[in-house]
């Protein structure tokens, strides 16, 4: 089957101090603007009282953004809701690429005055499609590889460390990348460490 | 290997729900491709809990301009004003609340793929996802029912999900266990003939007792309450029967029908009120078609009347009772031994979270715990998390409650603290359960088409503001807040100490978000009574007025007394002098934040407000059959053009047998699903009498059912069951033109 449901998440630089309110009126602009291409941006959603994750989002037609406290702190995420046509990985470029976009727009926000940063080497992908991840078989393997290949071509990178990690049987497949190099993802790396195997 | 939800869940799922779910999914590609009118569909899917969300008509004011959403399907709609690609709600019945481990899971996973990975318990104890989009709805709906949940009727003009107390078989002061009555009856109810006929929905609640407030019946359209009569020495279970309750914009105390019905007339009593909704409730205008208004209309005792003839009359039926004999093995199972045990830790907050989240059990050893859900949310993380805990500690025994949290039961008093650590770690372990912290509040602006002000953004305000408030004063901890977004009363605030609903005023020209202060709500006596609406108040200046209240209900009530008769004694002139300089704004160019809602930095307006889809739209039972006659046609087609030329021409037959059917309950109500029937009724009815004969074929078309029932299957022969499917459809068209002609014919008579 074609996995389609994706989840790309990327931390925000540790320090990085926000109000997480100051956030909303910002998504809000976004939303009168229709800054993100490729995306019908529609709503804010405020779950700040939650204990846990999402603690707002800004909900597209095609996906939703969402700031969450990733066990490393703050991190943006991009949830793929709707599917996407080609390949996998085209599909997971134009995935990356939004999020990517997104980060971006947030770390040159004027009304945010440079709090946010996004960490430059590490993110982590979900697979959001549990019929994916039970009908194929050493899926994180299939992942990981997957993944590595699509970047490697779309992206020209070549080099990074993969952490595959699935904490609980009953939550979803998640592999955690981290770039072995201090130049940033959308750098060519070298030398190849694999963990997940 | 499997690709698809449905092929992988074959097997798990009943026969009779996995084809309801075929069906629906069928009806959604009939309505794709425009094959099935929007009004129709719109109710269809509001039949299978999809219902409609914030902006979905296409129109969003951004706090600038009005903008229109430029969904990637354009104009297809999937109901009046409804774009088809706009996210969507999807409510989930849970009769009575209960919920085992298997199905927190599957709905955690479902809220992660198809939703943003939140999950809400309603005020009817069921739970809500936000955001979906249709095409993903069988699919959903098919993993829901691998583990035993559907959605079916949770929406639209249909008996809703069947609420009761969420103690029920462990409160003390409780007659008996409702629980196997309010699983019975809503089992009964669920996809009764009797009950597709309706002007408006239809709520039920079960209460244990007389006195406390967890039922809520008197707010319901049919409640019951548990009472046990002794006879000739014996014990004799049934239920005080109250109809007509309800809130929204006309309240209304439920009336008493019956002191004591008997056990095994509660299922047969309510089919009865069911149907004498169904024949009587107003139909044409919404907003007077609740059965409160036809109770009220009729006065009680004709209601009553009406209810026991058509009781008297109505076909036996074997499941009227069926459930009966298996009471005695009724209960629920303990997972753990019950122990006693000292539970005073020098731990604050653990100290705290007993002495307002734990009770006693009447059984000896165990307690309830209440996880205390914030606006009645948590994640999917969460929830699988609590489904771990439900394993380990009390098995299947958890429900949820009408204040949106969730209650694990049967918990070995040992192991309160061990579960309690474990709902911290969880962020799943604020105390304050029933207090005035445990504040309830619909969805609101945050994502309801009729909201007008945002309910949760004021109850996360309050949350936060009241937090220390009360610590020194029980009688003040114990108040509840309840807000609703709208006059519609979901946040059930009638019925709370200090309960809120939002309004619109217009101050200097700017539209202002308000709420209406409504004081001296009666929880207790299964909500006794409804509060007074004292003034609306702008949504920023909301706190000030609770604490205002709190401070004189501090000050100024006499020794006990409870918040509802101090409100009462100082009456409502007092209580708005209380609050009448809040009840005004300063200019908006010096105080513009005070314009804004809670949560919301735009502009305030109410440019977002749609056309409701809480009731339905009004559709007839004929029109419902015959849609679903249609659907059963094309599906012929497609089995036809798929090379099944036998299922095909099954489905056809049956199509038009649909139609038949439907013509005929015009004139009687009970007919059956027997083909010999059904074609006999039609013969005598319809073609003898030529009302079904068209002017020029006269009737042709009435002999198509006709010839394909003497001469039995077509068999395996592609034309001639091609030529049926036609002949159907043809059959269908045919019945629409008879209908109308009836109805013309009854117009004229009038
Ligand atoms: S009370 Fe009004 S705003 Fe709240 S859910 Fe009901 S209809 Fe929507």
């Amino acid at each position: 089957m074609e996995l389609q449901r994706l989840i790309i998440q990327r931390p925000l630089e540790f320090g990085s101090i926000l109000h997480l309110k100051e956030l909303i009126p910002v998504f809000h602009r976004w939303i009168q603007q229709q800054l993100i291409k490729d995306h019908l941006l529609i709503d804010v959603g405020d779950y700040l009282h939650l204990k846990r994750d999402p603690k707002l989002l800004l909900v597209a037609h095609e996906g939703t953004f969402s700031v969450i406290y990733s066990p490393e702190g703050l991190a943006l995420q991009y949830q793929r809701r709707r599917p996407i046509s080609g390949m996998f990985t085209q599909r997971l470029e134009k995935i990356w690429n939004t999020l990517q976009l997104a980060s971006r727009l947030l770390e040159q926000e004027t009304a945010l005055e440079g709090k946010i940063h996004f960490e430059a080497n590490r993110f982590r992908i979900i697979v959001n499609e549990l019929l994916w991840t039970e009908t194929t078989e050493n899926a994180p393997k299939v992942l990981e590889e997957t993944i590595r290949e699509a970047f490697r071509k779309e992206a020209g990178m070549s080099g990074f460390t993969v952490t595959c990690s699935m904490p609980d049987t009953k939550e979803r497949l998640l592999l955690e990348f981290e770039v072995t190099s201090i130049q940033d993802l959308d750098s060519t790396i070298s030398s190849v460490e694999q963990i997940c195997a | 290997m499997e690709t698809t939800w449905k092929e992988r869940l074959s097997g798990q799922i009943s026969p009779e729900l996995g084809r309801e779910i075929d069906i629906f999914e069928t009806q959604l590609e009939l309505r794709r491709i425009g094959k099935l009118d929007e009004k129709i569909f719109a109710e269809t899917r509001l039949r299978r809990g999809v219902y409609g969300q914030r902006y979905d008509n296409g129109r969003r004011h951004d706090g600038l301009r009005t903008q229109q959403l430029g969904f990637p399907t354009g104009e297809l709609t999937k109901g009046p004003e409804t774009m088809w690609d706009a996210p969507g709600m999807l409510r989930i019945k849970l009769p009575f609340g209960g919920i085992t481990p298997e199905q927190m899971e599957v709905l955690a996973d479902v809220a992660d793929e198809y939703s943003h990975g939140v999950l809400h318990v309603t005020t009817r104890q069921g739970f809500q996802l936000h955001y979906i989009h249709i095409d993903d709805t069988p699919e959903l709906m098919r993993r829901l029912a691998s583990v035993g949940i559907t959605t079916r009727e949770a929406c639209g003009n249909s008996v809703r999900n069947v609420t009761a107390c969420p103690l029920a078989g462990v409160c003390e002061g409780e007659a008996f266990d409702v629980t196997p009555y309010a699983k019975a009856l809503s089992r009964f109810l669920l996809g009764h003939p009797d009950c597709q006929d309706f002007g408006r929905k239809f709520k039920i609640a079960f209460s244990g007792c007389t006195d406390e407030a967890c039922g809520l019946v008197k707010m319901h359209d049919f409640g019951a309450v548990a009472r046990i009569r002794i006879e000739n020495g014996m014990e004799r279970r049934g239920f005080a029967l109250y109809v007509g309750g309800g809130l929204g914009t006309v309240t209304q105390q439920a009336k008493l029908f019956d002191e004591f019905l008997p056990e095994e007339e509660l299922l047969p009593t309510a089919q009865a009120v069911c149907r004498v909704f169904s024949r009587l409730g107003e139909k044409r205008n919404r907003a007077r078609a609740r059965i409160k208004f036809l109770v009220k209309k009729l006065g009680i005792e004709k209601f009553r009347e009406l209810v026991l003839e058509e009781r008297k009359i109505l076909p036996q039926d074997l499941l009227w009772t069926s459930y009966l004999k298996e009471l005695p093995a009724w209960g629920e199972k303990p997972l753990k031994e019950g122990k006693e045990t000292s539970l005073n830790t020098r731990y604050d907050d653990f100290n705290e979270w007993l002495g307002t989240n734990v009770m006693s059990q009447k059984q000896k050893g165990y307690a309830v715990a209440v996880v205390t859900l914030p606006l009645g949310d948590l994640n999917s993380f969460q929830l699988r998390q609590l489904a771990g805990l439900a394993r380990r500690y009390v098995g299947k025994n958890v429900r949820t409650t009408v204040e949106q949290n969730m209650i694990f039961r049967w918990v070995s008093k040992a192991d309160l603290p061990a579960l309690y650590s474990e709902l911290e770690v969880l962020g799943l372990g604020e105390s304050g359960a029933a207090s005035l912290v445990d504040i309830t509040a619909c969805p609101g602006t945050d994502t309801c088409k009729l909201g007008i002000a945002s309910s949760r953004g004021l109850a996360a305000e309050l949350g936060r503001s009241l937090r220390l408030v009360g610590e020194d004063d029980e009688a003040v901890r114990r108040l509840r807040i309840k807000i609703s977004g709208c006059f519609n009363s979901c946040g059930q605030h009638h019925v709370a100490d200090i309960g809120f609903f939002g309004n619109s005023r217009t101050v200097d020209g700017f539209k202002v978000p308000h709420f209406q202060v409504v004081l001296g709500g009666q929880w207790d006596n299964n909500a006794g009574s409804f509060g007074l609406a004292i003034g609306a108040v702008p949504s920023k200046k909301i706190p000030e007025v609770v604490e205002r209240i709190i401070q004189q209900f501090r000050s100024n009530r006499q020794q006990s007394e409870p918040f509802h008769s101090f409100i009462e004694r100082v009456g409502k002139k007092q209580l708005r002098a209380w609050i009448e300089d809040l009840m005004r704004l300063p200019t908006h160019d010096v105080a513009p934040d005070l314009y804004t809602d809670w949560g919301d930095v735009r502009e305030f307006s109410l440019g977002d407000l749609g056309v409701g889809e809480c009731s339905g739209e009004v559709i007839s039972q004929f029109q419902f059959l015959l849609a679903d006659a249609e659907r059963e046609v094309f599906e012929a087609q497609l089995k036809h053009e798929e090379g099944d030329l036998l299922e095909a021409d099954s489905l056809a037959y049956s199509g038009m047998l649909k139609a038949a059917k439907a013509l005929i309950q015009q004139q009687i109500k009970d007919i059956g699903k027997e083909p010999d029937h059904v074609v006999h009724e039609f013969r005598t009815r319809f073609y003898d009498t030529e009302l079904f004969f068209d002017q020029y074929a006269k009737g042709k078309f009435g002999r198509y059912l006709l010839h394909r029932y003497e001469a039995g299957p077509v068999g395996e022969n592609t034309e001639a069951v091609h030529q049926l499917i036609e002949e159907a459809q043809l059959f269908i068209d045919a019945t629409h033109a008879c209908s109308a002609k009836m109805q013309e014919q009854s117009v004229l008579q009038n």
